[in-house]
């Protein structure tokens, strides 16, 4: 009974189809105008993995950032939404049942959550005001080095001194990393983007101290496959944290768990 | 006696050259990379009589010619602002809250509390009875409340910063702007837009938030009569509009160059300076 979970986040829509404890397949595709279309393109592109047709959807769950009501697009009868909390520790759980607390870094938002050894949510912050603890800087470093934002993460790791970013503020941040592009000589590309990181996990840093780390720590979101945040990350935590192999799908997982539950009650009754 | 105050701030420098007292001339121009450079150019720009930031002269300036003057006929030199402390000609720097609460008393003799948003921070100060500094609170660290928020957001309406006042007047939606993140601002901005929004009602909405945020900051040293608005909001016709209607009946007071209101406290502890040293 194959089921779907949908991610509507504020960069890009995920679509993972789960069928009992097997992950079938899972698309992303770029967020634009309409959370609809996008969610719907989505799901076909997962669905193009698995051979499955859209009737084969038992159950669907929509989360995240635009979590509008998808149904009609969806054409799944049995659809809700899930809050992202409870979908980012579901989905940070179904592989990962030793991990305690989840930090998600997305491209706007971030959330810590700690939950229970059952996956049950018990603190959530999250950060969806101020762009400074979210991947916001890291898409502006991008833009003004000239350098796509998947190579920032390798690049950072060659960092041997990397350039203190004073400011607390995105925007002010910025203003602040051009200087550095522009001083003469200027500072190397590797130590801006490991200072840019720096600011960036101080901010995440608050949150994780917030909810807590009383075992493991799992990093997921799309901003955890930047291998130089989730050193950082690290550092402060002092030993290894848990990646998902694709952490940008774990929310959406997450909703799929949800969507396989509801199934399942939907059998039963 | 001429002395000359200089206020170096994020995004714009400017000079004022009093003469005995009274104001001789100003001018303003963008703050450039090079510090140095900018504050020369200020200097330039008021003897020269310039101020191509803000178009048009607000304030009367004696007939006299001031072309010629140079840094060395000046008694004294104060610099305030963010770029206080590398002005190589200013011959003492003095913190922008003292030379705010000094400018505004010149232009509002009175006043208690002073409102000041400029483009990167915005402060309230609290006046004492002798015309002290008795309270400051400081924003410097988010963009939220501070020109920065606006001109992210005019850029991508592609509206001139001097026109978003007059254009926001024009509104007659409410329309609540969705981020208070000055970094979130331009998607908000550009998602408002795509769902057919108007430019007016995006930056009434805008305004509103900013009005917010900034009486939040001067409530915490207290609003009491008279009431200044200083720094480049004071441009602002639309955002002054909303900061009136939330101070409980208070009249805003506004200097006709809220801009230079540093830079003539400045000038005029220059003065107290050149005096002191005089005697």
């Amino acid at each position: 009974m194959a089921v779907v979970g949908v991610d509507l986040g504020s960069q890009s829509t995920k679509a993972v189809i789960l069928e009992g404890d097997e992950i079938l397949g899972g698309a992303s595709m770029q967020t634009g105008e309409s959370a609809e279309t996008e969610a719907r393109m989505a799901v076909q592109e997962a669905l193009k993995q698995t051979g499955l047709k859209r009737e084969d959807l038992k159950a669907a769950v929509a989360t995240g950032t635009l979590a509008v009501p998808v149904t009609a697009a969806l054409n799944i009868a049995a659809l809700k939404t899930r809050s992202p909390a409870s979908c980012i520790a579901t989905g940070a759980y179904f592989r990962f049942p030793q991990a305690r607390t989840v930090l998600y870094v997305g491209c706007d938002s971030s959330m810590a959550v700690r939950m229970s050894a059952e996956g049950e949510v018990e603190e959530s912050v999250k950060n969806e005001r101020c762009a400074v603890s979210s991947g916001a800087l890291l898409d502006i470093v991008a833009r003004m080095l000239e350098i796509p934002v998947e190579e920032l993460g390798p690049l950072s790791l060659q960092s041997t001194s990397p350039q203190t970013v004073s400011s607390r503020c995105v925007v002010f941040a910025e203003g602040e990393i051009l200087s550095f592009i522009h001083k003469d000589p200027p500072v190397p590309v590797a130590d801006v983007i490991a200072g840019a990181n720096q600011c960036i996990v101080d901010g995440l840093w608050g949150m994780v101290q917030k909810v807590g780390v009383p075992s493991e720590l799992l990093i997921c979101g799309g901003v955890a496959r930047n291998a130089g945040i989730v050193k950082a990350i690290e550092a402060r935590l002092g030993k290894p944290v848990l990646l998902p192999k694709q952490p940008q799908y774990v929310r959406a997982l997450g909703a799929a768990v949800f969507a396989r539950q509801m199934a399942r009650e939907g059998v039963a009754s | 006696m001429m002395t000359m105050g200089i206020d170096v701030g994020s995004r714009s420098t400017k000079c004022v050259i009093l003469e005995d007292g009274k104001l001789l001339t100003y001018g303003s121009i963008e703050t450039g990379p090079n510090i140095v450079k900018t504050a020369q150019a200020a200097v330039d720009a008021a003897v020269n009589r310039r101020t191509g930031l803000w178009g048009e002269y607000r304030m009367e300036l004696p007939d006299v010619k001031v072309d010629q003057l140079k840094i060395e006929d000046m008694a004294f030199i104060v610099s305030t602002g963010y770029g206080r402390a590398i002005v190589p000609f200013a011959h003492k720097n003095i913190t922008e809250i003292s030379c705010h609460c000094r400018g505004a008393q010149w232009f509002v003799p009175g006043v208690s509390t002073v409102l000041d948003v400029g483009g990167q921070d915005s402060k309230g100060i609290r006046i004492g009875a002798q015309g002290e500094v008795a309270d400051f609170v400081m924003n410097d660290k988010c963009a939220g409340g501070t020109g920065r928020f606006m001109e992210i957001v005019a850029e991508v309406l592609q509206v001139p910063l001097a026109e978003i006042g007059p254009l926001s007047l024009e509104s007659k939606k409410d329309l609540p702007f969705s981020s208070t993140c000055a970094a979130f601002g331009r998607g908000a901005a550009v998602t408002m837009r795509k769902e057919g929004e108007r430019k007016e009602d995006i930056l009434n909405g805008l305004h509103e938030s900013i009005a917010n945020r900034v009486m939040a900051l001067v409530k915490k040293v207290g609003i009491a009569d008279k009431f200044v608005i200083s720094g480049g909001i004071g441009r602002n016709v639309a955002l002054v509009k909303k900061i009136e209607a939330r101070l409980d009946g208070l009249k805003a007071n506004l200097p006709e160059e809220p801009m230079i209101v540093g830079a003539v406290g400045a000038a005029l502890f220059a003065q107290d300076q050149a005096k002191k040293k005089a005697q």
